[in-house]
């Protein structure tokens, strides 16, 4: 190494001299040559000079310029400048964006200042501008009377060769200016302005001062001077002799550096080619020389770990003939060294069920020179069969003609057969976890299994079937478990005579099946496989001497359109068959974008009922209801309502229907119950209380045993409560357990009233039988009877009606004077509806209570002759509640 | 000799009495308004309250100011200051633009001087204070209502499948959440919602009629002014399918017809919210008659692009005049200004007896706000809230509806205790 760098340093040492003497040559041949021309230059470049520096100073305020503009147009400025205050923060943001201008401020179109915002560090310097300078020409923008261009002003800095300039543009919208904004800045303009060596001494000046500059400047010869385009001032250049001095020491140079530069290429030449023809060659001999020694030592170390190994160890050529093994190979094999020289390995260990296939793929391995690991049943010299893990390299020296291969050779026998009988086991116990046992087909977990494994985006879309028999509980019922068993291996029978190898069916639950259908299915092909599977399934069985028949319902579901994911299909599926179900059984739903987006609206509005609850959100409005001969109130209707944080005050409209498919109404009414008893017992000890409310009940609550305890939970004093069920609960549910429970009710001091009489299922036979407190007459039948004869004359029979059987009526749906004089007249006991009182919360029935529910139509009616009292008695005064099963039973009061 | 006394002595009363309220009583109102940007709602509305003035049974002795704003916040505040520093003005008619109001609001309640608002429709402006403390009355659309209108309407059009584009400031911005919540109630939600900035260009408006096309939306619900939303419908009526469009009363700072060709426009089915003073026409018609004599340059309101200024302003105006004279009998009128703006604030709550307008009939429109009564200063209901189209000459024409007379408020558990969603 060391003879190799000496010689490279010598080499490099004499190409440097020779280059370095030809420079001295050329450098006093230029200086010679080249003084005559350098005047004629001086005029020239000091032209050139100025225009250069004009254009750079255009250029940096058209940047200028350029900024402003952009904060003129920015949106968050405008709108603060038209007066939009809370965009004031991100005007700031957007002016503190650009860090360029020491100050920026904003006028309105009167020039009143709505913003300044001043680089901290020139907060202690004077200003440079005068007040009027930042508004100037604001009166014409506003006007008209000048053109949007802006306006540039300039001061001197105060250091060397800076420059303060002004910027004003208006502040537009729609081409019509309402503010003006005005930027200023120092601008560093040493490399405008000055530049050392060969460039005249340049300054910038006003018109004045352009004008009086004869006056001023004590130069030798007339300056030079340039207007700067789009301002009103311009640059002067000086006319000092010492610039051609400048100018010309600068040309030499650069010939002087020509020269350098040309001869640095044929001498850089000759250094490289120089090094390879010469200084390389002798440094790799060298190297060569060290390499050998090493690699001697280092064989001599390998053949003696090989030969020690417990491995075993065989050394190859390249058709395969053995040239070496160890002792290790002998004892694996039986084969000592000398038997096995000469011989290809694969015809010494050969035997009958040598897998010939792992033969032939380690040959093409030694072919291509390439390393190959594999297991081969191999025979010992006894014949005895072993397991053989061969790994096989290529081992070489670089020439192509001397390639070996090492071989190590390992007795694998005894952990092969372990490993088999594990895998066996495994896969066993596998395939019992994954299939139904009853009918065969793959379970919910290998359909889990398969679902997991799609991957989350996959090509082709992915299609599956959601499959739910229709009447199988009464197949069970009806004729035994062992009945229905048949039938689900029946079915089961279908889906794998249907499906193809690439489909899973599967069995997921009692009568419940998914089918998950190869790639490639699509929508058309999976709806056709349903209408067959539909037809297989609903065709006549026989059970057991029997006739059986079945349906089935359909929903599919399909990544097809990238609405869905792979993970989601199953539980699309789901809700395509729940659709499907409810659409009558027997049918097929495909899961649409339309279903998809239902079903996320859905399941949001879900969470925040269920959260709803939780926290209390629903509670009760309450609206009025009153004598219709006295206008006294006598009593309320709770309704319910939510409180939804985000949307205020909602109407039952917007969440019953999913609270209904939820299961949720009963813990809604559980809710609306406990806060009307609670709002009502409050009012009771306030003073002033309600002598009645009522509740819209369910069978779920009449049935409910501990409805009476609930009750005793809050102190009511006199007021009653009333229960209010739809007459088709009343009508559909006359068992006689129900008509028992409502008579312990009215025991306990519950009024039972019949709601929304009259809209589809009045039973005069069943009111009689039931024979409730009261009848409340629904607000279709109402609302006509100002236009209708008809509808009066019914309205009429009713009440008559209730008077026959003593029941009190209340009409609900009162929404005009009219209707009310006319039901006053025929003879109703309670009106309800807007026309009297809307729906209203807790607060605003207790500041009623107070000063009377005072109602715009009561007033104006000229029927009416005051308005309604508020609640200033005791409930003694008041008539007493007209229960009936009672001893002391009123008689109906004179109308 | 009595009688024959009487009578002169009624006679000279009758000469003298109105001299005497002229030079002593006379008010100001300034109208503050956009008579430049957006020129046809201020135009509509200064002639409305001027054709009440004129119509008024007795001399008003109203002298109006007339302020352009210049669609300009600060121009709208130095308005409301001059009136506030006019020791004459007891009242101040506002023009189209909300967000000038809304970012003073606080500031105007605390002024003691009345706004009256003939067509700003943001919900907040009424509802800035409570009972003596609020001094902002409107006649009008009130924004509260209105999304929930529009949505209502959308699905009453067949809509499945309705997006929003609004502008980029509190109004819109305002009616964008409220059409979010509507479409929650309805366990539905926007396939599309877009917020553009009013200076939003071509391609910003393309992209987002983009976004739109591949929400699949078949109906376009638009809260913008007029120069966004005429970008808006020229790109989404060149669509392939154009979508349904129902726009908020924006639109109507122009003449749409003047930007967009008429075939463009009947392919979106364009309907626009208002009043329902177009459709009340004919029922009232000698109230219109008699209101239109009194429009400028002898047109019909029907036929100018804003029709709904002119209505709100009219009855605004008059129910104005109405809480006027009672001021004026009030026993502190002659106590200073901030007195006569006092007596008028309470006159307005204490208007008995029905007005009939032009729009709706009117019985005691106003009364104070409170957290139960938060519509107390809002004249107009949801029930005022009417569509219109577009005809071919630009002028608005009404679109009839039957109106369902059952209130949401009416359903309740008893529907649905029946069918407690067996299987």
């Amino acid at each position: 190494m060391r003879e190799g760098t000496s010689v490279t340093v010598r080499y490099l040492s004499l190409i440097a001299l020779g280059y370095c003497a030809a420079i001295l040559a050329v450098a006093a041949a230029v200086q010679f040559a080249s003084a005559p021309a350098l005047k004629t230059m001086q005029a020239d470049a000091k032209r050139s000079h100025l225009a250069t520096k004009s254009s750079i100073l255009r250029d940096i305020l058209d940047e200028l310029v350029l900024d402003v503009r952009l904060l003129t147009r920015n949106p968050d400025i405008q709108n603060y400048t038209l007066g939009e205050t809370k965009t004031s923060l991100r005007a700031e943001d957007a002016i503190l964006a650009n860090p360029r201008f020491r100050s920026v401020a904003l006028f309105d179109y009167k020039g009143r200042p709505l913003l300044s915002i001043r680089d901290p560090e020139t907060l202690n310097q004077a200003d440079r501008y005068l007040p009027i300078e930042y508004v100037e020409g604001l009166n014409d923008w506003v006007s008209g009377a000048r053109s949007p261009v802006p306006r540039i002003s300039y001061r001197p800095g105060d250091a060397l060769h800076s420059a303060h300039f002004l910027v004003s543009m208006p502040v537009q919208r729609a081409g019509i200016t309402e503010g003006i904004l005005t930027a200023e800045t120092v601008v560093d303009l040493t490399n405008v302005l000055r530049e050392e060596g060969d460039a005249p001494v340049t300054r910038i000046v006003t018109q004045f001062q352009l004008a009086n500059q004869q006056e001023w400047a004590p130069f030798q010869a007339p300056p030079v001077a340039m207007e700067v385009p789009g301002t009103t001032f311009s640059l002067l250049a000086d006319s000092d002799a010492q610039a051609i001095k400048t100018i010309g020491q600068s040309l030499i140079r650069k010939a002087i550096l020509v020269a350098v530069a040309a001869l640095a290429v044929p001498f850089g030449l000759m250094g490289v080619l120089g090094m390879q023809a010469i200084v390389d060659p002798h440094r790799a001999l060298e190297l060569s020389k060290a390499e050998l020694s090493d690699k001697s030592r280092e064989l001599a170390r390998l053949a003696q770990i090989a030969q020690m190994a417990n491995e075993g160890v065989v050394v190859t050529n390249v058709p395969g003939h053995i040239l070496w093994t160890n002792a290790a190979f002998a004892k694996i094999t039986g084969y000592t060294t000398q038997e096995a020289l000469g011989k290809k390995l694969d015809d010494l260990l050969h035997g009958p069920d040598t897998d010939l296939a792992v033969g032939k793929r380690i040959l093409c391995a030694l072919e291509r020179r390439e390393p190959i690991q594999a297991e081969i049943l191999y025979y010992r010299k006894n014949n005895t069969p072993c397991w053989i893990r061969l790994s096989i390299s290529p081992m070489t020296t670089g020439q192509e003609e001397d390639v070996q291969f090492a071989a190590i050779v390992t007795d694998i026998t005894e952990a092969k057969e372990a490993r088999d009988e594990l895998l066996a086991a495994r896969e066993q116990a596998r395939q019992q976890a994954r299939h139904d046992p009853l009918t065969a087909l793959p379970n919910r977990r290998a359909l889990d299994d398969a679902l997991d494994e799609l991957a989350p985006k996959t090509e082709q879309p992915r299609v599956l079937i959601r499959v739910d028999l229709d009447h199988f509980k009464s197949v069970n019922d009806t004729l035994g478990h062992a009945a229905g068993d048949a039938v689900l291996c029946n079915v089961a029978e279908h889906l794998v005579n249907r499906t193809r190898g690439d489909d899973l069916a599967a069995r997921v639950g009692g009568d419940e099946f998914v089918v998950l259908l190869a790639q490639g299915a699509t929508l058309e092909s999976a709806r056709r496989l349903a209408d067959r599977l539909g037809r297989d399934i609903s065709s006549e069985m026989e059970i057991d001497g029997h006739a059986c028949r079945i349906g089935a319902s359909f929903g599919i579901a399909s990544t097809q359109g990238g609405f869905i994911s792979n993970k989601d299909l199953l539980k699309s599926a789901d809700a395509a068959l729940y659709l499907a179900k409810e659409a009558g059984r027997g049918a097929t739903v495909l899961y649409s974008p339309q279903i998809h987006t239902s079903v996320l609206a859905k399941r949001t509005l879900t969470a925040d009922i269920e959260r709803g609850i939780a926290n209390g959100e629903f509670l009760a409005w309450f609206q009025p209801q009153f004598d219709a001969q006295t206008n006294e109130i006598v009593g309320v209707e709770a309704l319910a309502r939510w409180q939804h944080p985000d949307h205020g005050i909602l109407s039952p409209a917007s969440f019953l229907p999913v609270a209904a498919q939820l299961r949720l109404i009963p813990d809604i009414d559980k809710a609306v119950f406990a806060y009307g008893l609670n709002k009502i017992s409050a009012m009771n000890d306030a003073g002033t209380p309600i002598p009645r409310i009522s509740f819209n009940v369910g069978a779920h609550q009449i049935m409910n045993q501990r409805l009476e305890e609930t009750i005793k939970t809050w102190d009511l004093g006199k007021t009653e409560v009333t229960l209010e069920m739809l007459e088709s609960v009343l009508v559909e549910d006359q068992g006689s357990g129900f008509l028992a429970r409502l008579a312990d009710l009215r025991l306990a001091g519950f009024r039972i009233e019949v709601d929304d009489f009259g809209s589809g299922h009045a039973s005069v036979v069943g009111l009689r039988s039931m024979r409730p407190d009261g009848m409340k007459l629904d607000m279709s039948l109402v609302r006509p009877i100002d236009t209708s004869n008809t509808a009066r004359e019914l309205v009429k029979s009713m009440i008559d009606m209730g008077r026959a059987l003593d029941i009190t009526v209340t009409a609900e749906g009162v929404e005009t004077a009219t209707h009310a004089a006319i039901l006053r007249e025929l003879g109703c006991d309670t009106l309800q509806g807007y026309h009297l009182a809307r729906p209203m919360p807790f607060e605003k029935l207790v500041t009623s209570a107070k000063v009377g529910f005072g109602s715009d139509a009561l007033v104006s009616d000229p029927i009416a002759s005051s308005a309604i009292a508020p609640l200033s008695r005791n409930l003694g005064d008041l008539e007493r509640p007209r229960h009936r099963r009672t001893a002391d039973k009123h008689p109906t009061p004179q109308r | 000799m009595v009688r024959f006394s009487l009578k002169w002595l009624m006679l000279c009363l009758a000469l003298v009495l109105p001299g005497i309220a002229s030079s002593q009583d006379q008010v100001t109102v300034y109208i503050d308004a956009d008579y430049t940007l957006t020129q046809h709602p201020a135009e509509a509305i200064e002639a409305g309250l001027l054709a009440a003035i004129s119509s008024h049974p007795t001399p008003a002795n109203v002298r109006v100011v007339a302020i352009d704003n210049r669609a300009n916040a600060r121009r709208s505040n130095d308005t409301l200051d001059a009136a506030r520093n006019d020791p004459t003005a007891v009242a101040v008619f506002g023009g189209m633009h909300s967000p000038h109001y809304l970012v003073n609001l606080e500031q105007i309640n605390k002024s003691g001087l009345p706004l009256l608002l003939p067509w700003s429709a943001a919900g907040p402006l009424t509802r800035g204070a409570h009972g003596d403390q609020n001094w902002v009355f409107r006649l009008s659309v009130d924004d509260r209502k209105a999304a929930d209108h529009l949505y209502s309407v959308a699905l009453e059009r067949g809509c499945q499948r309705p997006a929003a584009i609004a502008v980029d400031n509190p109004w819109g911005r305002y009616n964008m959440s409220e059409l979010q919540k509507a479409a929650y109630t309805r366990a539905q939600v926007l396939s599309e919602a877009v917020v553009l900035h009013n200076t939003a260009g071509e391609r910003t408006v393309s992209d987002a009629v983009k976004r739109v096309a591949q929400a699949e939306a078949d109906c376009v619900i638009i809260v913008a002014g007029f120069e966004l939303i005429s970008t808006i419908i020229a790109h989404l009526a060149n669509a392939d399918a154009p979508p349904k469009i129902i726009s908020h009363w924006g639109i109507l700072g122009g003449r749409i017809t003047e930007r967009i060709d008429f075939d463009g426009i009947t392919a979106t089915g364009l309907e626009i919210l208002g009043t329902c003073g177009l459709h009340q026409y004919a029922a009232r018609v000698s109230h219109h008659i008699a209101a239109e004599r009194h429009f400028p340059d002898a047109l019909h309101p029907r036929e100018h692009p804003a029709p709904h200024g002119f209505y709100h302003a009219f009855d605004l105006g008059r129910l104005f005049l109405l809480a006027l004279d009672r001021a004026r009998l009030d026993a502190q009128w002659h106590q200073g200004i901030d007195a006569q703006r006092d007596a008028l604030r309470r006159a307005f709550h204490n208007l008995d007896g029905t007005y009939e307008g032009l729009i709706t009939n009117y019985q005691q429109p106003f009364q104070p706000v409170t957290p139960q009564t938060p519509d107390g200063h809002e004249a107009l209901g949801r029930e005022d809230l009417c569509m219109t189209r577009v005809a071919r000459n630009g002028n608005l024409k009404p679109v009839f509806e039957r109106r369902d007379p059952v209130q949401p408020d009416q359903l309740d558990l008893a529907q649905h205790h029946g069918n407690p969603g067996r299987d």
